[in-house]
């Protein structure tokens, strides 16, 4: 374990414990107003909670319960966020040699490494720019670079790829993949694709808390937080478990296979394209009464929303069925397609 | 609105164009290059550079404090920094005078050391700082916190101490307002006439700033005092106009 | 919320504007009914006297009105050199009191033939106690006295120069200042250890200030003259309120503030 972190702020109902293992990147997922960037302020050292603790490599940032804290720039925790925040009067050379300055490394020194580093996000060529100069892409390869010029024994990253083109996003996830490798980092994202590809294990924060946790994979196939369902864009029903499925809470029966003991919380997950619309009750399980809420084109499918489910069908077939909002139909899943799990 | 503004230009413009009617101008270089008018511009020069320079010391400090601090009385204490600027300078002048006068509090135990402040250069200049720092810590203060510190935590989380986030990146941030604030400071402290007189004296060459010169031309020689409030319009407008030009984005916000 | 600021701005320029006719002469329909008294003065003057003047001039126009109830005096102080260039500039007045010769001298196509009626002498003011020790004219040269005097350009410092050369002592004040008012700011908040103003103005001073006579201040005796002016539209009154200056009341009224004899 290199990183833990126990942290309360009683006014914001923020109240979490984490670990993050070395060389592990962890990412955290929730909606907005959850506390994720309350967390990575606390680790930077910006934000002071009430009460807590946190340790790095063996090194303590700060214990409360003695009043210890370690300021930001003894911490060796590198912050970078959503824009890129590239000193302007300064040139991206300067920018990304600013913390081996910093840390006491002669000037020259610094830049050899600040070279280094701008080539290793590809923007070498650079160096000179200003960064007003620069493009939202560029300035944010720079602001990496920066950020790990310092060599820093935590990375924060605060969505590093939110305010970027859709465009230019790839690319730079690619970099980051490669940056990430073997480093200690926490990333703060919305976006379920980030999670998958950089991160080891993912922590989901609802209202300062956290609401589940586990490897990547696992929690985006099995969520048990509708907010982290609708990351992965599956459909989420929540029960206890039966012998054949789960039992809803309004008595509706979900069958399909999976975990768990009978009698245990579970939840049952299925795509939303596995989902078929009916205008008529039929014959067999997992047959459920909606009403369609909106209807949202998706390329070569429609996304059929209700209340408490979506399904995905073809253009045509939403054509045929005559579907409008306010119109009431059946969802029908094979239970092949649900998934359950204790939650 | 328009109408209003052009009459509002006019009105600032008029009393100085009307002023250079009454210019003698025959006259004009041998009123302006007297003894006493030289004197008295570079007096004036001197000791406002030097207030300049002290309102940046002082003033740097305050605004920082003001801007990236909360502390008890901080409002009461912003009030207090600026009262200068609304104050009337005699009354300036009059409080400068129980501060450092020969009886003031601290002007008493400076004279047992021997330093004595009043009728002295050292007057001029206490009584210019006094006058000009408000404009320096409020241009400062303003940039400070539209500035914000986002840029100051970055560079924190870059092991950057405080000493060297303020060096290498907030003052470098706010040097444009910097330097506008230290430039109204000096055209302030160039025009200080009413603290002076009170509490510095008049002295020719130690004590007679420009503004005080003209005052006592205007008693025998109205045409040498025209002609140096010409010389003085000058001075001034060419150190606005060089900031406007030197200082990126002053013009944007001086037109604010 | 425009129309209000304009109503405000509005009135307080007419308040502003009656506030300044209310200052002029009173106008002379008030003073018919004093007309049927046995007094053979009436009517009203104006008295431009220079500022020096201010407390005796009042006492005076007070005491002249009080002894002709027929007659009503406007006064107008202000710097000597002020008022003669108003009275170049046609302003209306009756009389004319200067604090000095030469500001008289610049009028004396506009005026009868000016009196001498008070003298001034400059005197020594110290703060009370006299700290510095002064007793002569010589004391305010020694090193370490801090006098402050007026520059030679306005006329309390204009007659220092002549004093300097009769007493062999050249000054070097720590400051010229540009009115009497400057110089006893000074002296009274003990800023400075001395400082030349006239007499007249150390007994106007108060408590704060002390005055130290010297014999060379004799050298250079300022005289006030007062003269009616020729185009005044009530030449009689004006003769008579002259004649009151420069005769016994004025006289004494003069010397209990300080001036001389001419």
């Amino acid at each position: 374990m290199t990183l833990h972190l126990e942290a309360r702020i009683a006014e914001r109902g923020f109240d979490l414990s984490l670990d993050v293992a070395e060389g592990e990147t962890l990412a955290i997922l929730g909606p907005n107003g959850a506390g994720k960037s309350t967390l990575l302020s606390i680790l930077a050292g910006l934000l002071r909670p009430d009460t807590g603790r946190a340790e790095l490599d063996g090194t303590s940032l700060f214990d409360l319960s003695y009043g210890h804290w370690l300021p930001p720039h003894r911490r060796g925790i590198s912050l970078l966020a959503q824009e890129p925040l590239l000193f302007p009067h300064l040139s991206a050379l300067e920018n990304v040699a600013f913390g081996p300055r910093s840390a006491g490394r002669l000037r020259a020194e610094a830049r050899v490494s600040a070279r280094q580093w701008l080539s290793a996000v590809e923007a070498a060529e650079l160096w000179d720019s200003r960064p007003a100069q620069l493009s939202g892409g560029q300035a944010q390869r720079v602001a990496i670079a920066r950020a790990l010029a310092p060599e820093p024994r935590l990375l924060l990253l605060d969505e590093p790829l939110a305010a970027l083109d859709v465009a230019v996003a790839p690319t730079l996830r690619r970099m980051l993949r490669t940056v990430l490798a073997g480093r200690t980092a926490i990333l703060v994202t919305h976006e379920v694709l980030d999670a998958l590809t950089l991160a080891d294990r993912v922590v989901v924060l609802g209202d300062g808390v956290i609401v589940e946790q586990g490897a990547t994979a696992e929690v985006l196939q099995r969520p048990r937080h509708p907010f982290t369902a609708g990351l992965a864009g599956l459909n989420l029903l929540t029960g206890v478990r039966t012998a054949t499925g789960l039992r809803m809470a309004d008595g509706a029966v979900v069958t399909g296979s999976g975990t768990g003991a009978i009698g245990v919380p579970a939840a049952a997950a299925a795509r939303p394209a596995a989902m078929s619309v009916q205008l008529e009750k039929i014959a067999g399980p997992n047959v459920f009464p909606v009403t369609v809420q909106d209807l949202e084109p998706r390329g070569d499918s429609v996304r059929v929303r209700s209340a408490s489910m979506v399904a995905d069908v073809s253009p045509g077939r939403a054509a045929a069925l005559g579907l409008t909002p306010g119109l009431p139909v059946w969802f029908t899943v094979p239970e092949t397609e649900v998934t359950v799990y204790p939650r | 609105m328009i109408v209003v503004a052009i009459a509002g230009a006019a009105f600032v413009l008029l009393p100085l164009v009307a002023m250079t009617t009454r210019v003698n101008w025959a006259g004009f270089v041998a009123l302006v290059t007297s003894e006493s008018s030289v004197s008295a511009l570079l007096l004036s020069l001197r000791t406002s550079l030097v207030a300049t320079v002290l309102c940046v010391l002082v003033g740097v400090p305050m605004a920082l404090l003001l801007a990236r601090t909360t502390f008890v009385g901080q409002r009461l204490v912003r009030t207090i920094v600026l009262l200068p600027l609304v104050l009337p300078p005699v009354i300036g002048g009059i409080a400068l005078l129980a501060a450092f006068g020969r009886q003031g509090l601290l002007g008493r135990p400076l004279e047992l050391l021997g330093i004595t402040v009043a009728f002295s250069t050292v007057a001029v200049v206490i009584a210019q700082t006094f006058v000009a720092l408000p404009f320096l810590v409020l241009s400062l203060e303003g940039a400070l916190r539209l500035a914000g510190t986002r840029y100051e935590a970055v560079a924190a989380t870059l092991g950057a101490r405080p000493t060297t986030v303020l060096r290498r990146i907030t003052l470098p941030l706010v040097f444009p307002a910097l330097l506008s604030g230290a430039v109204l400071s000096f055209a302030r402290a160039l025009g200080e006439f009413g603290a002076t007189l009170t509490f510095a004296g008049s002295l020719q060459g130690v004590t007679r700033t420009l503004p005080l010169e003209i005052y006592l031309q205007r008693e025998t020689s109205p045409d040498a005092a025209v002609a140096l409030s010409l010389v003085l319009v000058i001075v001034s407008l060419v150190v606005v106009a060089l900031t406007l030009r030197t200082v990126p984005g002053a013009r944007g916000r001086f037109a604010a | 919320m425009k129309k209000q600021l304009l109503a405000i701005l509005a009135l307080g320029v007419l308040f502003a504007i009656s506030g300044c006719s209310a200052a002029s002469p009173a106008p002379s329909a008030t003073l018919t009914k004093d007309s049927f008294t046995k007094d053979s003065l009436s009517g009203s003057i104006t008295v431009f006297a220079a500022a020096s003047l201010t407390k005796t001039f009042g006492v005076l126009v007070a005491k002249f009105e009080a002894a002709h109830p027929g007659v009503t005096i406007a006064t107008s102080f202000a710097g000597s050199a002020d008022l003669a260039a108003q009275l170049t500039a046609g302003a209306p007045a009756d009389v004319f009191a200067s604090a000095d010769a030469k500001n008289m001298a610049k009028v004396a196509t506009l005026v009868g033939t000016p009196v001498k009626f008070a003298t001034n002498v400059l005197e020594i003011a110290v703060p009370s106690g006299n700290p510095a020790k002064i007793v002569s004219f010589a004391d305010l040269a020694k090193p370490g006295v801090k006098t402050v005097i007026c520059a030679p350009a306005v006329p309390c410092g204009a007659a220092i120069i002549a004093i300097e050369t009769a007493a062999g002592v050249k000054l070097t004040p720590v400051s010229e200042e540009n009115a009497v008012t400057d110089v006893l700011g000074k002296v009274s908040s003990r800023e400075a250890d001395a400082g030349l103003v006239y007499v007249t103005d150390v007994r106007g001073a108060g408590a704060s200030i002390e005055g130290i006579a010297f014999p060379e201040a004799n050298q250079a005796v300022n005289t006030y003259p007062i003269a009616t002016v020729t185009a005044g539209t009530n030449r009689k009154v004006a003769q008579a309120f002259v004649d009151f200056v420069t005769g016994a009341v004025g006289r004494s009224v003069l010397a209990s503030a300080g001036f001389g004899a001419p």
